[in-house]
């Protein structure tokens, strides 16, 4: 497998085409998830909107870790990625 | 570990002045919490491109200066605490992933940069509505489109830089440009003179937009976006001299994403953090550090440089940094400097009041935000919850904060406090507090 073929994530348990490079906040966007978290008071959706780790709106869970920023952390193969609500805890 | 100097942010500003006190042959350690040296402006790709674009190749040589030049880079690494100590020196403490450490400097560099300042709006919430800068993120660095249908509203020449090559449906600057530059015709010419690649860069943006058919309105602003769980479209409407919407002007369109941002506000925490002494300059993007000579904060041996001390570019930054590297390098040695960049310094500045002039973003915007607007994105406070706190007897941004919560989410305020700025009366620069950033709580308790 070269690099250019990519590699898979799981979101919510469906499958996401990933790039090498890529965070999982580039991934989400690119498969067209708008939303990976709901706010602890009003239970809205929220995703991405700083795009460069200081809004902390696109909190997400990875591999069981809660509060990662989607737009940071790079994605790696198999990565479990699972909506967060409130605080993931 | 120690060093003579520390650096805080490997953009344009940090790289030169770090790499002015290494080749001065002071020890020199560079933090900066990306895992990419460049800042926002020269940031490095993860993977070399076949054809790197001009800041890419212009980053490189910064980068590849300052490790030359003998500098220590820790990248992925952002300071949570800093402290003045007795004898004069900073302690930095210090987190990469689940790591802390502390880091003891004699001079301190402070070059942390800007963040996007974006105006509350109603629907602004909505999965969809992303920064400029996010939007020119995915794109650039990704490849990934937000959306078919863009709409890019605000005002700052990276939103027309965002837009040009995205899927933009409008582009809607609020500042009258070509007015505003007719009515300060000598203003305009001596900020832009010799900015021959901004300009090129700027009307590269435009010419790409009209060739895409995409059309681009000055005067103009968004009021809202519509949709319920994500952005289905939005209202925009003709501004008035003060950014108000002209009641009767608004009209609905459809856009499936939206990418907003009012120029940018300099990033001060840590600065503030140290007890730098701070002025209100609405035209510098809000507070920034009072300095003296080299850059010379009210602390002794603490610098500050580039666009946290006021928004003015790379072009600034870079002359900044190298001022406050030489700054830093007397503090520690009492060596003088030889030659200062001082013709490109009065160039830059001019530059830096002419984007004052135009981008500063006007008070009509703060009639935006209705009272069941989230103006805090992460504590969930609506502009009513503000409102009814300044009612009671808040005036200031600390005093809003204390009582609604507003600002004390993880992001810090650094979203949601410029614009409440906008709403109360002028008061003292909010507090800033350690953590700076969140830290794992089971590492602080492991390093006691």
């Amino acid at each position: 497998m070269t690099s250019t073929d990519g590699f898979e994530i799981a979101f919510d348990g469906a499958p996401i085409p990933c790039r090498d490079g890529w965070t999982i906040g580039a991934a989400l966007t690119a498969a067209g998830v708008r939303s990976w978290r709901t706010t602890r008071e009003g239970q809205r959706p929220r995703g991405l909107f700083c795009g460069i780790g200081i809004c902390f709106d696109c909190l997400v869970t990875v591999n069981g870790r809660p509060s990662l920023r989607a737009c940071l952390v790079a994605a790696a193969p198999g990565d479990d990625v699972r909506t967060q609500h409130g605080s993931g805890r | 570990m120690s060093a003579d100097v520390a650096v805080v942010g490997a953009g344009a500003a940090g790289l030169r002045a770090a790499t002015v006190a290494a080749l001065a042959g002071l020890s020199t350690v560079l933090v900066d919490s990306y895992e990419r040296s460049g800042g926002q402006y020269y940031r490095q790709p993860v993977s070399t491109p076949h054809l790197p674009s001009r800041t890419q190749v212009e980053g490189r040589r910064l980068v590849d200066a300052a490790y030359t030049a003998g500098v220590e880079l820790r990248n992925s690494t952002s300071v949570w605490d800093a402290t003045v100590s007795p004898d004069g020196g900073v302690t930095l403490r210090l987190t990469s992933g689940d790591r802390l450490s502390t880091l003891e400097c004699r001079a301190l560099v402070v070059a942390t940069g800007a963040h996007e300042r974006v105006v509350p709006f109603p629907g602004w919430t909505l999965p969809g509505v992303y920064t400029a800068g996010a939007v020119q993120a995915l794109h650039k660095a990704h490849g990934v489109a937000v959306g078919q249908r863009v709409l890019f509203a605000g005002t700052g020449p990276l939103l027309l830089v965002a837009a040009a090559g995205t899927r933009a449906v409008e582009v809607l600057e609020a500042s009258r440009l070509a007015q505003a530059g007719a009515r300060h015709p000598l203003a305009t010419a001596a900020g832009l003179w010799r900015q021959g690649e901004r300009l090129r860069e700027g009307l590269g943006s435009a010419w790409r937009l009209r060739r895409a058919g995409t059309p681009l309105r000055t005067g103009w602003g968004i009021v809202r976006a519509l949709g319920d769980d994500r952005v289905e479209g939005a209202v925009v409407a003709r501004l008035d001299a003060d950014w108000r919407p002209v009641r009767g002007s608004e009209r609905a369109l459809v856009c499936d994403a939206i990418a907003t941002h009012y120029s940018l506000v300099p990033d001060t925490d840590l600065l503030r953090l140290l007890g730098a002494a701070m002025e209100h300059r609405p035209e510098l993007g809000g507070w920034v550090p009072s300095r003296g000579p080299l850059m010379a904060t009210s602390v002794p041996g603490v610098f500050a440089a580039g666009d946290c001390t006021g928004i003015g570019g790379a072009g600034l930054s870079l002359v900044e940094g190298e001022l406050a590297g030489h700054g830093a390098v007397r503090h520690v040695t009492g060596r003088e400097p030889r030659r200062l960049p001082l013709t490109a310094l009065r160039r830059e500045r001019r530059f830096q009041r002419l984007y004052g002039a135009l981008f500063t973003p006007r008070p009509g915007l703060a009639v935006l935000a209705r009272p069941d607007t989230v103006v805090c994105r992460c504590e969930e406070v609506t502009r009513g919850s503000v409102d009814a706190a300044m009612t009671a007897g808040a005036r200031t941004v600390s005093s809003v904060k204390a009582v609604t919560r507003c600002g004390m989410g993880p992001c810090q305020g650094r979203i949601c406090l410029p614009a409440v700025a906008q709403l109360t009366a002028a008061g003292p620069p909010p507090e800033a507090r350690a953590p700076l950033v969140p830290v794992p709580f089971e590492a602080v308790a492991s390093c006691g």
